[in-house]
């Protein structure tokens, strides 16, 4: 990693954007910075008015208000050369063949046309997908079409990647070969926003966040910032059993029980190894308990809290990264 | 650069498509067929013969007839006379009747014995209708003529010259000096103006699906991450325009070779075809191809802001009646423009870009309008057309990111603010 980033422009910053249809207010004043370089995760509820701000940071929408800068240009229709997209509505012509229609996204992306051929080649063999070249797109399978998308989003070779929910509808083996094409392009050092409803997926790739609700930001920075300040707060417990007794044990606030596991959150003073201890015994007599873990809140259970603090007046503490 | 590249997909994926190769070829492959098939037709009745008894009562007609008939190129008669009295007249009209009833006989010709006065005859055959009849109505007019000239003393050195046609020069005045007109201009124009009406409706069709084609397959998003909607739109057009244009190039080659050959036959039969083709001014069909073009483009953009207003074929059916509407409108107009060319309603109607490319091609074949006019007419176009491209990129920047039901006017107005 290069030092110095804050004398870099960033990849992508918005400065107080807003954008309304009609009466609704999709995006509020939103500020935010991907810094160059880093796979970020844009996260939030469905609704929540992500799919509205990629749009302004491709320059498909013009905000209504505020400014948005690619690697320190304003936005317009010249920057998009510098940015690969994955809508999250994927779109290809049906009656064209495979290679033709990533020949011509790539031409419509500036690829220089010497380099087309190849570059397309490339791609359809790293995808596992060279014998489908010459066969038309409404022949391949739908997780077939969403590789294709996929490589039209990258053909280009483009500094910064915007990904919206890009693994839905991806079955699990195909959703990991494109993680993995992500890890190798985050290692060029190609910045990856990717946007998701899923926390767990962002947690499990990304360095940075930022969380918006209803079209303003609620909380933003490395992820690990976010989960440091948001302290070790979280017992997980695997157990058989009844489950209903987890609510009784002394310290514990809240229980979300998942199933195979509960996630407890703990009272502030419950948060020491000795209380952990107690609890432990304390249930120890009742339940099968197969493993237990201390351990940060989960993205989402910082979501939930957040959002819950916001309603209740809190003051909500963002760790920015400095 | 990126316009190029939308160009040459929309230009290419159509052009390669069966349908397009067959259409573009087959219909050529079908006109010719149909014209030969006429042709055929119209020698065969030609060559056909037919016999023909004659009754003349008249006593005077029939070597005149028969002269006429010789010098008559159109149908061949062979005749022959038949004797009667008024007193066996009925007898053998009996005779005649059922000659022709047996295919003997093809027709026999009555003439009265007051044909000279009463100019009537009556033809009896089995298929009145054919084309030959008039042709010896013709002849019978020139012996009736002949021997009426010929009673009052015209010495028969002289009858040639009565009889020959007389032929009135049209010649148009205009500001690129006096020019013969064979009056068959208009005519040409109005065809022309008709061609580019056929081939918007058919089109402009196309058109409106292309792009409402990527609404609904969700292309747009892609593209428009790519490239600005006013290129993409522009080059959608342009792409189709030119598909277009490749299959009028095609047709008018095959048109051009067509009559070129026609021509070369008719005129190595000693036929004055030639003579007989109205003569186009270049000029004029240089305006022509201009207004086609930008007509073209103007209607095409118009379709493609409809195809960015809607979301289905059905909702696009419906809501392009206004264009449709003001094409007709165009042509309708053209009738009143043609007969009064420099009234200041046609002047104006000429001026305005959706009725331009029909109304001054029409204006500048049968009339002469200034050329500032015509240059007007066509600035408008252009800007109109462009200034509607624009408007449609609006359209379609927003629309995309609507689904559901159509847009009303104000709503349409809401569309282009937030673009």
């Amino acid at each position: 990693m290069m030092t110095g980033l804050a004398a870099m422009p960033f990849a992508i910053s918005l400065d107080s954007v807003t954008k309304s249809y009609g009466a609704v207010r999709a995006v509020r004043g939103l500020s935010l910075q991907v810094p160059e370089g880093s796979v970020y995760g844009f996260l939030g509820p469905n609704g929540s008015g992500k799919t509205t701000t990629i749009r302004m940071m491709v320059h498909i929408l013009v905000p209504d208000g505020g400014e948005v800068r690619i690697q320190g240009q304003p936005g317009g229709d010249h920057v998009k050369d510098l940015i690969g997209y994955l809508p999250e509505e994927r779109g290809l012509y049906p009656k064209m063949k495979v290679r033709e229609v990533i020949e011509f996204f790539a031409a419509l992306k500036s690829v220089p046309a010497a380099q087309v051929r190849s570059r397309v080649k490339t791609w359809l063999e790293r995808l596992d997908l060279g014998a489908w070249s010459e066969k038309q797109v409404n022949e391949l399978s739908k997780g077939m079409q969403q590789k294709i998308q996929f490589i039209v989003a990258v053909i280009a070779d483009p500094p910064i990647l915007i990904l919206d929910e890009f693994s839905s509808g991806l079955d699990p083996i195909n959703a990991n070969e494109l993680k993995d094409v992500l890890l190798d392009l985050r290692a060029q050092g190609k910045t990856i926003l990717f946007s998701t409803h899923r926390m767990e997926e962002a947690e499990r790739l990304c360095d940075h966040v930022c969380l918006i609700d209803h079209g303003a930001k609620v909380l933003d920075g490395r992820l690990d910032a976010i989960r440091a300040a948001a302290g070790t707060s979280t017992l997980r417990i695997e157990s058989r059993g009844d489950r209903a007794l987890l609510r009784q044990a002394p310290g514990v606030a809240e229980v979300a029980d998942f199933g195979n596991y509960a996630e407890l959150r703990l009272t502030p003073e419950a948060q020491t190894p000795a209380a952990v201890a107690a609890i432990v015994r304390f249930l120890a007599p009742q339940l099968e308990i197969t493993g237990f873990q201390l351990q940060a809140p989960s993205l989402n259970q910082i979501f939930i809290d957040t959002i819950a603090g916001i309603g209740a007046g809190t003051e909500v503490s963002t760790a920015h990264q400095s | 650069m990126k316009l190029y590249t939308i160009v040459k997909r929309e230009f290419l994926t159509r052009v390669r498509t069966r349908g397009f190769v067959i259409f573009t070829l087959l219909l050529p492959v079908l006109a010719a067929g149909f014209l030969f098939f006429e042709f055929k037709m119209v020698q065969a009745s030609r060559t056909t013969s037919s016999t023909v008894a004659v009754v003349d009562m008249s006593g005077q007609l029939y070597p005149a007839l028969e002269q006429a008939v010789a010098a008559g190129a159109e149908a061949q008669f062979f005749l022959h006379p038949v004797a009667a009295t008024p007193a066996t007249l009925t007898a053998t009209e009996r005779d005649l009747r059922q000659q022709v009833l047996d295919g003997v006989e093809d027709g026999y010709l009555i003439i009265p014995a007051d044909a000279l006065a009463s100019r009537q005859a009556s033809y009896y055959l089995r298929n009145p209708t054919a084309s030959g009849a008039s042709a010896l109505e013709g002849r019978l007019r020139q012996a009736v003529n002949r021997a009426q000239l010929v009673a009052a003393g015209v010495p028969p050195a002289q009858l040639a010259a009565l009889q020959g046609d007389f032929t009135l020069h049209r010649v148009r005045v205009s500001t690129a000096g006096n020019r013969a007109d064979t009056g068959g201009t208009g005519a040409v124009a109005y065809a022309l103006t008709m061609v580019l009406y056929v081939f918007l409706i058919m089109y402009g069709v196309v058109v409106m699906k292309s792009v409402t084609e990527e609404k609904t397959s969700r292309i747009s998003e892609v593209l428009l991450a790519a490239v600005d909607p006013f290129s993409l739109m522009l080059g959608k057009i342009l792409g189709v325009v030119a598909t277009a244009l490749a299959q009028l190039a095609i047709w008018s080659i095959c048109l051009a070779l067509a009559s070129g050959y026609a021509l070369a036959m008719a005129q190595a039969a000693g036929s004055d075809l030639l003579q007989r083709i109205p003569h186009i001014p270049l000029g004029l069909l240089a305006a022509f191809l201009v207004f086609f073009l930008l007509g073209f483009l103007l209607y095409a953009s118009l379709y493609a802001a409809i195809g960015a207003m809607v979301s289905n074929d059905q909702e696009a059916q419906q809501t392009q009646m206004p264009v449709t509407f003001l094409l007709v409108a165009a042509v309708f107009l053209a009738f009143k423009v043609m007969a009064a060319p420099t009234a200041l309603s046609s002047v104006i109607l000429s001026l305005i870009p959706f009725f331009a490319p029909v109304l001054m091609v029409m204006r500048m074949a049968v009339a002469s309008p200034p050329l500032w006019q015509v240059l007007l007419s066509m600035g408008l176009c252009l800007v109109t057309f462009l200034g509607l491209t624009k408007i449609t990129a609006k359209i379609y920047r927003v629309g995309i990111l609507m689904t559901g039901k159509r847009p009303n006017l104000p709503e349409l107005l809401r569309w282009l603010k937030y673009a």
